[in-house]
C-alpha cells in the first residue's frame, strides 16, 4: 500500500509549479478572503457591482484552477507516489494534496477535487445569483456597516437611522444554499457519509455566518479535522481495496 | 506650450490648497471629481456631500509676470442629494462622481454632474446689477400699498456687488439602474453620453424625458456576468465615435452610425496577457479604471491598477507606450485584496499639448510621465512639502533592501492617502491635485 522509502523530493514540489505549497496556500487564502469579502461587500450601503463581479471572478478563477494542471490523474506512473513518513501527517487542506499511494492518491485527488469543484461552483452560482437580485430591484439585504481598513472612498456613512433588519434573511440563504449541498450531491454520488460531511464542513467554513456564531475564522488545521480526515482517509482505503 | 521652450523637465511649485487642515476628515468633505473647464479659467470640484465648487482664475499680475493668478472661490452649491430608492431599499449616494463643462457659448457657464443616478445641467452666471426703482415694491422687497402709488417711474438698473448664481436648468434622471461612473460631452455640443456598469446612454441636452441606449452588456441571466463597463468618453473631434473600458482591461471603440445599438464594436483594444505575471489577481489589476482621448484625439490613455498605458487608435493588438505608475505593489497584491485597496479607481490626464500624463498613487504620490524624454516624477501633495512657492522635491520609494535618505519604504507608505483624481489645466502649466478633503494647486516655474 504506502510503499516506505520514498518520500516526495521537495523541488517536486516546485517542478510541478503551479502546485507548490505556496501557491497551494496563496490560494487558499484568496479563496478564504474573497469569499469573506463577497459577504462583507453585501454589507455595502451600496453593492458595487463592478466589485462584486470583479470577486466572483477571482472564486471562479480559483476553482479553475484547482484542477491539477499536469493530469496528475492520467499520468502513467513516472511521478513517484507522495508517501508521508509519517502517516499521521494532517493534509494541508481539504481540498487538494493527500498522503497515499499514487493509485489511491489520484482517485482521491480527483473525486475530491470533483467534491470541491461542485460546491465551489454551487457557491459561485448562487452569489451571482443573490447579485442579480440585489441588484435588479430584489429586495437586497441590508447589512450593518462597514468594518474598517476599508478604501476611503467606501467608508460608511452616519446612518443612524438605518438599522439591518435582514440578517436573519442572509442567514436564512446561507442555510439553504448549506442544505443544499449537503442533501442532494453528496450523498447521490458517492454515499461516503463520513467524507460528505466532512466536504459539507469544509464549505461551511468558508461561508463565515454574519449573526451569531463568534467571528473566529476557523482554521484549516484544526486538530479535529486532521484526525476526521485520518479516519475518512483509510475508511476510503478500505472502500477501495474491498472493490 | 508656455514652459516647455528650451527645457523638458518641469519644475513644480506649490501654489495653494483649499480644504480645512484638520485631521479629521468629514467624509462629506472628500473631494470625488476635479474638472478644468475649457478654458481654464474655472475649476470644479465635487464632493461625497453632493457639492460642487467652482474656482476661478484671478487676473494675472502684469507687474510680476512671473507670477501666475490664484484660483478662488467663485461660487459653491449643493448639485445632489441624498436619496432613498424605496423599491430596492437603498440609499441613493449624493456623491458627485463626474463633472463635465459644457463649452462655453454666452457669458454663462454650463456643467453637467453626477451621482450614481441623475444627471443635473447646471448654469452658472453672474450678476453685477439690480434694477432699482419698482413701482409696486419697496427697495427691500415689500408691496407698496397700492393708493399710496401716486406716479409711475422707470426702472434703473445700478451696479452691485457681484453675484454668481447657480441655477439646475435640467434635470436626466431615471435612466440608469446600475450606478453612473462616466459622463462625456459629444464634440456636436448637443448630446452627451452617461454610462453605467452594464450600460450607455446618449442623451440630448435639450431633452430630459428620453435618452437612447447605445450600449447594453447586461446577460439574459445575471448569472452569466462577467464583465461590466468602468468608464467611457467621447472621441473629441468625431461626434460619432466614442469608446467605452471594461473591468477586464478591454477598451471597445464604437461607431454610432454604424448601428442604432452599438454592442458590436468597431475596434477592440487588448494586451495580450504576459504569461509570467499572472496571478490570481491579474484580472482584477486590469480592470480599466479610466480612459482618456488625447486632445488631438489620435492616442486614448488607459489606467489600470498598475499602470498607464497609451494607445494609438489605429492599433488594437497592443498599446503604443506603457509607464508603471506603482510596480513596487506588484509583490503586495494579496494584502491590498485583503483591504480593498485593489479596487481603488485612479483616473489619468493628459496636458495641454499631449506631451505629457498625470496620474495619482498612495501617500499623497502624484506620477508624472513625459512622453517625449521618457522621464518621470513622482510628487507628493502635502502640507508638510508645500511651502508657499516653493519647488516640489521630487520623491522616491525605494524598492530594494537598502532604503537611501529621503527615500520612503514601500511598507511604510499610507494607504488611506490616495490620490485618486487629478487635472491638467487645457492651456498652461497648472495641476490640481486631490487629496482626500484638500485641493492642490501646483504650477510651472517659469524661467
Amino acid at each position: 500500500m504506502i510503499s516506505k522509502g520514498q518520500k516526495r523530493k521537495l523541488h517536486d514540489d516546485v517542478v510541478g509549479g503551479m502546485r507548490s505549497a505556496t501557491w497551494e496556500s496563496q490560494r487558499q487564502s484568496v479563496l478564504g478572503i474573497s469569499l469573506d469579502k463577497y459577504h462583507r461587500g453585501k454589507a455595502l450601503v451600496e453593492p458595487s457591482l463592478r466589485r462584486s463581479v470583479l470577486i466572483a471572478n477571482t472564486l471562479r478563477q480559483i476553482h479553475i484552477e484547482n484542477k491539477p494542471p499536469y493530469g496528475l490523474v492520467n499520468l502513467a506512473g513516472p511521478l513517484p507516489p507522495m508517501v508521508p513518513s509519517n502517516p499521521c501527517t494532517h493534509r494541508e487542506s481539504g481540498l487538494g494534496v493527500v498522503n497515499s499511494t499514487s493509485g489511491v492518491e489520484d482517485m482521491e485527488e480527483v473525486w475530491m477535487s470533483s467534491e470541491s469543484d461542485f460546491s465551489l461552483s454551487a457557491a459561485v452560482s448562487s452569489i451571482l445569483k443573490e447579485l442579480d437580485l440585489t441588484v435588479d430591484g430584489g429586495p437586497g439585504p441590508q447589512a450593518p456597516q462597514r468594518t474598517p481598513f476599508m478604501s476611503i472612498e467606501n467608508l460608511p456613512r452616519d446612518m443612524g437611522l438605518k438599522q439591518a433588519p435582514t440578517c436573519y434573511l442572509q442567514d436564512v440563504k446561507l442555510d439553504e444554499l448549506f442544505h443544499d449541498i449537503d442533501t442532494s450531491v453528496f450523498d447521490r454520488e458517492m454515499g461516503v457519509r463520513a467524507l460528505s460531511a466532512a466536504a459539507s464542513d469544509e464549505l461551511l467554513k468558508y461561508l463565515p455566518s454574519l449573526s451569531s456564531v463568534p467571528s473566529t475564522s476557523p482554521s484549516p488545521f484544526s486538530l479535529n479535522q486532521s484526525f476526521r480526515d485520518l479516519n475518512e482517509l483509510e475508511h476510503i482505503m478500505e472502500i477501495l481495496v474491498e472493490s | 506650450m508656455a514652459g516647455v521652450a528650451g527645457g523638458n523637465d518641469f519644475q513644480w511649485c506649490f501654489s495653494q490648497v483649499k480644504g480645512a487642515i484638520d485631521e479629521d476628515v468629514a467624509e462629506a468633505d472628500i473631494i470625488s471629481t476635479v474638472e478644468f473647464n475649457n478654458s481654464g479659467e474655472f475649476l470644479a470640484t465635487g464632493d461625497k456631500g453632493g457639492r460642487v465648487v467652482i474656482f476661478q482664475h484671478e487676473q494675472e499680475c502684469k507687474n510680476r509676470p512671473h507670477l501666475r493668478g490664484e484660483y478662488n472661490v467663485y461660487s459653491t452649491f449643493q448639485s445632489h442629494e441624498p436619496e432613498f430608492d424605496y423599491l430596492k431599499s437603498l440609499e441613493i449616494e449624493e456623491k458627485i462622481n463626474k463633472i463635465r463643462w459644457l463649452p462655453q457659448q454666452n457669458s454663462a457657464h454650463f456643467l453637467l454632474s453626477t451621482n450614481d443616478k441623475t444627471i443635473k445641467l447646471w448654469k452658472i452666471s453672474e450678476r453685477d446689477k439690480r434694477a432699482e426703482g419698482y413701482n409696486l415694491k419697496d427697495e427691500d422687497g415689500r408691496l407698496r400699498d397700492p393708493f399710496r402709488i401716486t406716479s409711475l417711474r422707470v426702472p434703473v438698473l445700478m451696479p452691485m456687488d457681484l453675484m454668481v448664481e447657480a441655477s439646475p436648468r435640467r434635470v436626466f434622471a431615471n435612466a440608469h439602474t446600475y450606478h453612473i461612473n462616466s459622463i462625456s460631452v459629444n464634440s456636436d455640443h448637443q448630446t452627451y453620453l452617461s454610462a453605467d456598469d452594464l450600460r450607455i446612454n446618449l442623451w440630448h441636452l435639450e431633452i430630459t424625458d428620453r435618452s437612447f441606449n447605445i450600449v447594453d452588456i447586461k446577460p439574459a441571466n445575471m448569472e452569466e456576468l462577467t464583465e461590466v463597463i468602468t468608464a467611457a468618453e467621447c472621441q473629441p473631434n468625431q461626434c460619432n465615435v466614442f469608446v467605452y473600458s471594461s473591468s477586464k482591461g478591454t477598451i471597445r471603440l464604437c461607431d454610432m452610425r454604424a448601428a442604432a445599438l452599438c454592442d458590436r464594436h468597431t475596434k477592440f483594444f487588448e494586451e495580450p496577457e504576459d504569461p509570467s505575471s499572472r496571478s490570481f489577481f491579474s484580472e482584477i489589476i486590469s480592470s480599466i479604471s479610466d480612459v482618456k482621448f488625447s486632445h488631438s484625439g489620435r492616442y486614448m490613455m488607459t489606467r489600470d491598477y498598475l499602470s498607464v498605458k497609451v494607445w494609438d487608435l489605429n492599433m488594437e493588438n497592443r498599446p503604443v507606450e506603457t509607464y508603471q505608475v506603482h510596480e513596487y505593489l506588484r509583490s503586495k497584491l494579496c494584502s491590498l485584496y485583503e483591504n480593498d485597496c485593489i479596487f481603488d479607481k485612479f483616473e489619468c490626464c493628459w496636458n495641454g499639448s499631449d506631451s505629457a500624463i498625470m496620474t495619482g498613487s498612495y501617500n499623497n504620490f502624484f506620477r508624472m510621465f513625459d512622453r517625449n524624454t521618457r522621464k518621470d516624477i513622482t510628487l507628493e501633495a502635502s502640507r508638510e512639502s508645500s511651502k508657499p512657492r516653493g519647488t516640489l522635491k521630487p520623491r522616491k520609494v525605494s524598492t530594494g533592501g537598502k532604503r537611501k535618505k529621503d527615500e520612503i519604504s514601500v511598507d511604510s507608505l499610507d494607504f488611506n492617502k490616495k490620490i485618486l483624481h487629478t487635472a491638467w489645466h487645457p492651456k498652461e502649466n497648472v495641476i490640481a491635485v486631490a487629496a482626500t478633503n484638500n485641493l492642490y494647486i501646483f504650477q510651472d516655474k517659469i524661467n
